[in-house]
């Protein structure tokens, strides 16, 4: 088994596994700069969204700790961030003043400071070639394993979720875990129905009751809609996969969380924890919102485990899609990159796990997701308590 | 190969079929990490993987999966019948029952 990965060290301690220059929008009149950047220059992603105006306070400050944790994934080599005026609050200024703190480069280009869309396009076009020409020099080093932060998630769940891939991805967290590795979770209501197995995976009654906490507060504001979850959880892919409640998900969900105990329990897009073990973190079922919680947190690379195929994609957090049903292998291959799906002829939880976990660590060397090579960057979405205003 | 069907934890009361079933089928019942199989006869067709019953169920009773509940049954159900959406329903997320409650 490898105990090691080729990758990028940052001077705050964290490793990235790309080297790439940021182009983080401050608000969605930013947008536009962002991806015609991106577009122009290589090895430049562009994180683009509708949000960072007319939220209330609760909400943009949400929005703004996930745009700072975008800045500070450690994939990130340098980044530059586009903004248009002065959001209060979540100004460009503000989130390159913390993503400085990780001694990264970062500059801002500020729409309106610049003298407009066009002055500003060219000024963020020649800080994305200089940053590029900065940080791509940097040769890759061999790393232990202990400086994967590995996160995981599932969308267009069935019931072979549960039974083969799921399991799978566990086995995957104990290794990373077990060589001194973080694994990140989420997916709050993905949890209904698994409190027992909270209870006894917390490494302390306080983590568990955390979770238990995040749980209580999902399923309140569901129960203040009057309706019934079933449709929208689980969705109406899922239920067509056989999944026919949401806590017949949840515990096919669980099924990624392995063996080991949970050591923390983090709010959306919360920064994770020094220590190795399990972490779980407060986020929506929606795919999108999730991951990108994740990826602001500090994950590297991640797993999504599907059961009737999947395009998601991170932009930043490199994201490695595997099914076990072979049905949905054959659709959607063009987008994933492991089918486990001889585990329901005889192969071993061992031999599939190994596989998930070889092809981790060749995402870690620098191998590409096919939706990297793609472009597919799909899955940026920033989860929101409130309404605009 | 005789069709399949995997059970995943001893105490459940649905299994998960391996690829589909037609009603009249006979099932061999696979216990996770248990050796030996059990027959059980289809009452209905079943798509790929999903749910059949492993016993009767009355209405009200427990579904068991993973050991524990993924819900309740909204009418009887019977050893080899197909366990859905039309025969299950949630405990969790009833926002539509609050007003009842």
């Amino acid at each position: 088994m490898r105990d090691h990965f080729f990758g990028y060290p940052r001077e705050d301690g964290q490793a990235g596994i790309r080297n790439h220059v940021l182009m983080l929008s401050g608000t969605l009149y930013a947008n536009p700069t962002c991806e015609r950047v991106a577009h122009m220059v290589q090895n430049t992603i562009p994180i683009v969204h509708p949000l960072g105006r007319c939220q209330i306070s609760p909400d943009l400050a949400r929005t703004f700790k996930t745009l700072v944790g975008h800045g500070l994934n450690p994939n990130a080599g340098a980044v530059i961030v586009v903004d248009h005026f002065k959001e209060q609050g979540c100004t460009a200024d503000e989130i390159a003043h913390e993503v400085a703190k990780s001694g990264k480069p970062v500059e801002v280009v500020n729409i309106r400071r610049e003298g407009g869309a066009i002055q500003s396009l060219a000024k963020a076009t020649n800080l994305a070639v200089e940053f590029n020409r900065r940080i791509t020099g940097q040769q890759r080093e061999r790393l232990p394993l202990s400086k994967i932060v590995f996160g995981f998630n599932c969308g267009t769940s069935d019931v072979t979720n549960g039974l083969a891939h799921n399991r799978c991805v566990g086995w995957v967290c104990d290794r990373i875990i077990e060589a001194g590795g973080r694994a990140l979770g989420a997916e709050t209501t993905e949890m209904f129905g698994g409190e027992t197995l909270i209870r006894q995976k917390a490494k302390t009654p306080e983590i568990a009751e955390k979770i238990l906490g995040f749980i209580q507060d999902m399923e309140k504001r569901i129960l203040a809609c009057g309706v019934d979850l079933r449709g929208s959880q689980p969705t109406g892919d899922n239920i067509a996969g056989g999944l026919s409640t949401i806590e017949e998900k949840a515990l096919g969900a669980m099924q990624k969380w392995g063996t080991k105990p949970i050591v923390g329990a983090l709010d959306y897009a919360e920064r994770a924890g020094d220590e190795s073990g399990l972490w779980i973190m407060d986020t929506p079922g929606h795919g999108g919102e999730s991951i990108t919680g994740i990826a602001a947190a500090g994950s590297q690379v991640m797993s999504f485990s599907t059961g009737g195929g999947h395009t998601i994609n991170h932009p930043l957090m490199i994201t490695m899609r595997v099914t076990g049903n072979r049905e949905s292998w054959e659709k959607m291959q063009e987008t994933m990159e492991v089918d486990v799906s001889d585990m329901f002829e005889g192969t071993s939880l061992d031999e599939a796990g190994e596989r998930l976990f070889n092809e981790v660590l060749d995402l870690c060397d620098g191998k590409m997701t096919k939706a990297e090579a793609l472009k597919e960057f799909n899955a940026f979405a920033i989860n929101r308590c409130g309404p605009s205003v | 190969m005789s069709l399949r069907a995997l059970i995943i934890h001893p105490n459940d009361n649905v299994a998960n079929l391996i690829g589909p079933g037609r009603k009249g089928e006979s099932v061999q019942c696979i216990v996770e990490g248990q050796s030996g199989t059990t027959a059980i006869s289809l009452c209905d067709d079943i798509p790929a993987n999903h749910k059949f019953a492993r016993c009767d169920i009355e209405t009200g009773a427990l579904i068991i999966k993973y050991g524990l509940s993924i819900g309740r049954a909204s009418r009887d159900i019977q050893a080899g019948q197909y366990v859905h959406v039309h025969n299950i329903e949630s405990n969790r997320g009833r926002g539509d029952l609050q007003d009842s409650q």
